[in-house]
């Protein structure tokens, strides 16, 4: 199951620390995650990688109000980009 | 396909079969809870996804696993409604056409066929289904897939 | 449709049929809108093609296209073809918003409602004239400019510019042009009605029934609405005798917002109708577009309370009919038109698909243009889901190619959407999206728990309940005869100058009979 998960790195920034959340390829495409990346861009840095089947979306500089829901409203957005924009 | 609460994540799972539910049966269902949950997919052996849905607020177990049953239901919405406008994607396709091309400009509509011809053309190419055998309109699919005037 | 046949369906002769069992028989019904009833044994032969062709029954099913027969398929294509009528023409209601303000403060109003002294929710005569350049520019051959509000009377000036200016602007004829006003007429003066006599605007207004029910439900400051709204039915009524119209064709219409007050006197709202003289009655039910949630638990109430409601009406009038009243309930009217002919009323509520963006436009106070007034009432809870364009920035075309407009088309096409594709009422039915969204959150009904749905299919039932008794068709089927109204409301009921900026009309030479 995808999952949003605190890194060992976290605390170094002066904000939030950064969090990850891993989305399944198969079922994720790539366009609906950079639609998602491009979207929650001015809330976090956010860094887009392939790992094996996943997604890897690494958030980092969190605003501080979004911090605590941004991976997972990114999951949501992505998911909504697969049925808006198949 | 019970729903299996997770009262730790805060959050329910089922895990739907896409030879039964195909995939833009089990999307179109997990679209409908994304204003009350977070919800998150992944495929799993054996033409199966798993569906997490979080709750946005603490939830408690009850409302978790009644949020699974309800997804059950939306399933079934989706997959009767998938079946359906797999049945009728021509007609649909024709009629929507035909009407919204009713509304364009007089000039945009002029270029297009006239309305008898349009008419003509559409019903010889029966968008109503008239010419469908009943059998082959609700009868057994896999033997009958013919459409259309013969 | 929970019947299915008894064995395999073998019948190649058969067309595509819907079918429901109702009171132990089955209803059946094909694309055209014909029906038959059958018992049980009848329909389990004719699905496994054992019914003799000598039987009643299949003749009948032949005569009405449910058999292929040498000519069947060119015979039902073309009267489906005129069934849908609608799809052919484009937008030809367009809405007028004229004012959100109101003197009235009724208990189910929407949200939209303004104090009738608050300012800044009048259309101006800027907004009217771009609206009228967007509606102009419909392909329509009919244009029927309806005003609403608010009470569209308080800003009586704009009426009066778009009818002359609307009229200038169709001096060739081009166009039939009508116009409709819906009003509590409680706010109307003496020439103002003679302007709406003369200029052959129609006029709708609200009755709820008995005064202490309609003065209950319709509040207005100093009481007694109901008084107020008769006495300017009266005034209309001389304003057409001195101009010699037919009384058969020119009258005010009325209508029922059933509330939860009136659940309760059903019989006595139809005889207050009766006592005035209407011919036709409109029992409509609350909907819930632009209504506060809380007016909703207060004013509400279920898809069963009202059919119960209607049904005990509907059987009222049926009564009063076999007694020699005439009157009729427009909605069954309606209904019996889809079921009886061919011919298409084009009612908003009884298409496919439905009219959003491509049979009606609304034009709120300030110029957003909606796909209907159902949508412009969502966009007064806050949500401009619906809103389409604004006639200030966007051409007509714009409007209408606008996504929402295609995505309501396909979300009201009947014979696509589950539940309704497979229903024996599909041929008659149509469903609003809009409502949709409302209730369930989606544009697409799920039928399972739409109280929608479940009223109409509470009124289909019912009138095929009642069409199946010996001798009700043919007094029902009175109820599709509507007389044509043109001679009365379309164009000039006076022979007085054209409108300062244009000629007279081609209809006006016509009807003056001067060229
Ligand atoms: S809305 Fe209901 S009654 Fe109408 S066609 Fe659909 S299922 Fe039938």
């Amino acid at each position: 199951m995808a999952t949003s998960a605190r890194r060992p790195d976290a605390g170094r920034s002066s904000g939030p620390p950064p969090a990850e959340l891993r989305l399944d390829a198969e079922v994720y495409s790539e366009a609906a995650i950079e639609r998602a990346r491009r979207a929650f861009d001015g809330l976090a840095t956010i860094a887009v990688r392939r790992s094996g089947r996943y997604h890897l979306v690494r958030f980092s500089k969190v605003s501080p109000d979004a911090a605590a829901r941004l991976p997972d409203e990114f999951g949501n957005y992505a998911l909504s980009c697969l049925l808006v924009h198949p | 396909m019970d729903p299996k609460v997770d009262r730790q994540a805060n959050a329910v799972n089922v895990v739907l079969d896409e030879g039964v539910f195909p995939r833009p049966v089990g999307l179109a269902a997990a679209y409908r809870f994304l204003e009350r949950c977070y919800v998150q997919l992944e495929r799993r052996p054996g033409r199966r996804l798993a569906v997490r849905l979080k709750g946005k607020a603490p939830l408690d177990e009850d409302v978790l696993r009644g949020l699974g049953e309800e997804f059950h239901n939306e399933l079934v919405n989706q997959l009767v409604r998938h079946q359906v406008s797999e049945r009728t994607d021509q007609l649909r396709a024709v009629i929507v056409g035909r009407a919204l091309l009713s509304a364009e400009p007089a000039e945009a509509a002029a270029a297009a066929p006239a309305a008898d011809d349009a008419a003509c053309l559409d019903y010889l190419e029966d968008p109503l289904g008239i010419a469908v055998p009943w059998e082959e309109k609700h009868g057994d699919k896999r033997k009958t897939t013919r459409r259309g005037k013969k | 449709m929970t019947t299915r046949p008894a064995g395999k369906v073998r019948n190649k002769r058969l067309v595509p049929l819907r079918w429901r069992e109702l009171d132990g028989r089955i209803l059946a019904t094909n694309d055209a809108g014909d029906h038959v009833w059958l018992d049980r044994r009848e329909f389990d032969d004719l699905m496994a093609g054992r019914l003799a062709p000598g039987k009643r029954v299949s003749r009948e099913l032949a005569r009405k296209a449910m058999l292929r027969g040498k000519d069947t398929e060119a015979v039902l294509a073309a009267r489906v073809r005129e069934r849908s009528h609608h799809v052919f023409t484009g937008p030809g209601l367009h809405i007028l918003i004229l004012t959100l303000r109101c003197n009235h403060g009724c208990l189910y109003c929407h949200a939209s409602r303004q104090p009738a002294g608050r300012g800044g929710y009048d259309m101006s005569i800027e907004t009217a004239g771009r609206a009228l350049d967007v509606i102009f520019q419909s392909p329509s051959p009919d244009l029927t400019i309806e005003f609403q509000g608010g009470e569209p009377g308080m800003n009586f000036d704009v009426l009066r510019w778009v009818v002359e200016e609307a009229r200038c602007r169709n001096a060739d004829g081009a166009r039939r042009l009508w116009f409709s006003l819906v009003s509590n007429l409680t706010t109307l003066d003496a020439a103002q009605i003679d302007f709406l006599a003369d200029n052959g605007v129609m006029v709708c207004t609200s009755i709820d029934g008995p005064a202490p029910l309609h003065d209950h439900n319709r509040r207005l400051t100093g009481g007694h609405s109901l008084a107020r709204t008769l006495r300017t039915m009266k005034a209309f009524a001389a304003a057409y005798r001195k101009r010699k119209l037919d009384p058969g064709l020119a009258y005010v219409n009325a209508l029922v917002t059933v509330s939860k007050s009136s659940l309760s006197q059903p019989k006595a709202i139809v005889d207050e109708y009766v006592k005035l003289g209407q011919k036709v009655i409109h029992l409509r039910p609350l909907n819930p577009f632009g209504m506060g949630k809380r007016i909703w638990e207060r004013e509400g109430y279920t898809a069963d309370e009202f059919l119960r409601f209607y049904l005990e009406a509907l059987d009222y009038i049926i009564e009063l009919n076999r007694q020699g009243v005439e009157m009729m309930e427009k909605m069954a009217s309606l209904m019996l038109t889809r079921i009886l002919t061919d011919k298409d009323p084009n009612y908003a509520d009884l298409r496919s698909p439905c009219g959003a963006g491509i049979g009606q436009l609304a034009y709120n106070y300030d110029g957003r243009v909606y796909t209907c007034d159902e949508g412009r009432m969502v966009g007064a809870m806050g949500d401009d889901l619906f809103s389409i364009g604004d006639v200030h920035k966007n051409t007509y075309a714009e409007i209408v190619g606008h996504p929402g407009v295609q995505s309501l088309c396909v979300a009201s096409c009947l014979e696509c959407l589950p539940g309704c594709a497979d229903c024996v009422y599909a041929p008659y039915c149509g469903v609003c999206p809009v409502y949709n969204y409302v209730e369930q959150g989606d544009l697409v009904a799920r039928c399972a728990g739409n109280d929608r749905c479940r009223i109409q299919m509470g009124m289909f039932d019912h009138l095929f309940r009642r069409l199946s008794e010996p001798g009700m068709e043919e007094l029902l089927r009175r109820w599709t005869e509507s007389r044509d109204r043109s001679s009365v409301y379309q164009g000039r009921n006076v022979e007085t100058p054209p409108p300062a900026k244009g000629g007279k009309t081609k209809r006006d030479r016509r009807r003056t009979g001067k060229s």
